[in-house]
């Protein structure tokens, strides 16, 4: 073998092996041999027209005819995309928001413990957070649609979806994204709070020595099971509000409902004064004077019965407002407005 | 604005794409091995691009369209491909389809007016 024909042949051989290393096991020699038997056929048509050896870079260029071993090999693999054109539509609004909601989470956590901490560091760390927590939100929402397109999800959810999952056309405004976000973000925050997950210093005023400000416990017990059920119920309403913005009649029900549970609480919070006599009670110790601490027990009894009564009047005025626009929405016949019926007609 | 090359280059590709795997089942009605199947569908004026030409053919055997032999021709062991009983049946097919399109759109595109200019001016 001359010096030439040994080196076209160590170049072939060396495709061939980077070919076969990239291939699955099974069916790679098979494979390889016809790769290197079509290499051939060409090289041979190559030297018969122009009657003399290939050179090295005839063989070269004939090479690259078929591609780099990576692209060569992944012509004979399967599936040559991570998600397709069936299952994208689908994936990337979901990544939007599911690392939407993490980052929103994570920045308005470490912001709430920032502020209460005094420590600007946790604002750093919240940002640190987000970044670590977007970026496993986005590879964990990406793992599962890769493998809703292998099993072929993409057409299974087209297959399902009738145009009676349609939103209704409303003149309401649908909800924005970013400001169901961050709402979202800050009920996740609450109900952590609520459950214990972190707890925030005692901000009370006053500070003054040898008095403290408690909640009372007896009083709050009673509400911290309703509470709770009505913030997550809000934060799902939340969260389906990312996936469906526009108003619709269950969407205004759900917020009825959650309003009118909202004015329960009150209610529970209003009758467990009366019975306990203060939702938040004032300690003073041995050398804090009486007078001052019935002051404060006044004060307090004052400020939280004006609380009550403005949380009354908040959730009665969503209460309306939602029930105004349910009964619109009933008058105007079906899901569609008025306007946008008469728009339809002309 | 005239349409840019790179447009017309695309949507060129696009449309012989679906068309070649047609053209190879029905070149392999007679046994061929990769490198002459090329050569005959180049001279035919439809070429294929070896990268792309080999998976194809190893995919339709995989879906049964195919058979395929290794046997020594001119001194070197060559790939002999033919189209199978199901290859044929499924040629059949896609020629059908393939020739009830081609009448569809000869028809839609002899009878349509060549440019935009010929529409605005029937409608005045």
């Amino acid at each position: 073998m001359t010096d030439q024909a040994k080196k076209t042949a160590d170049l072939i051989d060396r495709y061939i092996a980077a070919v076969e290393h990239r291939l699955p096991a099974k069916g790679a020699k098979d494979i390889v041999a016809e790769l290197r038997a079509a290499i051939g056929d060409k090289i041979e048509a190559l030297e018969a027209g122009r009657g003399r050896t290939a050179n090295k870079d005839e063989v070269a260029a004939i090479i690259k005819s078929f591609g780099s071993p990576m692209l060569a090999a992944a012509r004979y693999t399967g599936a040559q995309h991570l998600i397709g054109p069936d299952v994208y539509p689908y994936y990337w609004p979901v990544v939007r928001i599911v690392v939407g909601i993490v980052a929103a989470v994570a920045i308005v956590g470490f912001i709430v413990q920032g502020v209460v901490s005094d420590d600007p560091l946790y604002i750093l760390r919240g940002l640190g957070a987000a970044w670590t927590g977007s970026l496993f939100a986005f590879g964990i929402v990406t793992a599962i649609f890769v493998a809703m397109d292998r099993a072929g999800a993409g057409a299974r959810i087209e297959a399902a979806w009738t145009p009676h999952q349609l939103p209704a056309n409303t003149r309401e405004k649908p909800k924005g994204r970013l400001e169901t976000l961050f709402a979202l973000a800050w009920q996740a925050v609450f109900i952590a709070w609520w459950i214990g997950v972190f707890p925030l210093p005692n901000m009370m005023p006053p500070a003054e020595p040898g008095i403290t400000v408690h909640f009372d416990a007896a009083a709050w017990s009673l509400a911290y099971a309703p509470v709770l059920v009505l913030s997550v119920a809000q934060a799902v309403l939340f969260a389906a509000d990312l996936i469906h913005p526009a108003w619709s009649r269950v969407r205004a029900i759900a917020s009825i409902a959650l309003n009118l549970g909202g004015l329960g609480v009150v209610w529970m919070l209003a009758q467990a004064q009366t019975q306990y006599g203060q939702l938040i009670i004032i300690q003073g110790n041995a050398g804090s004077s009486a007078s001052r601490v019935s002051a404060l027990n006044d004060t307090f009894g004052v400020v939280s019965q004006v609380t009550l009564y403005g949380l009354a009047i908040g959730f009665a005025i969503a209460v309306a407002i939602e029930s105004w626009r349910l009964m619109r929405s009933l008058q105007a016949g079906d899901e569609r407005s008025p306007v946008a019926a008469g728009k339809g007609v002309s | 604005m005239p349409v840019s090359a790179d447009i017309i280059e695309a949507l060129r590709l696009e449309l012989r794409r679906g068309t070649l795997i047609l053209a190879v089942l029905g070149t392999l009605r007679s046994e061929k091995y990769g490198y002459t199947l090329k050569t005959e569908l180049g001279g035919l004026g439809i070429e294929i691009d070896e990268g792309a030409l080999y998976p194809m053919l190893r995919r339709l055997e995989t879906q049964g369209l195919l058979t395929s032999e290794w046997r020594e021709d001119a001194r070197r062991q060559k790939r002999f491909y033919r189209l199978s009983a199901d290859g044929a049946a499924a040629l059949d097919h896609l020629s059908e389809e393939w020739r009830a399109l081609n009448r569809s759109l000869g028809s839609i595109l002899d009878a349509a007016p060549a440019r935009p200019r010929a529409l605005k001016e029937s409608g005045q």
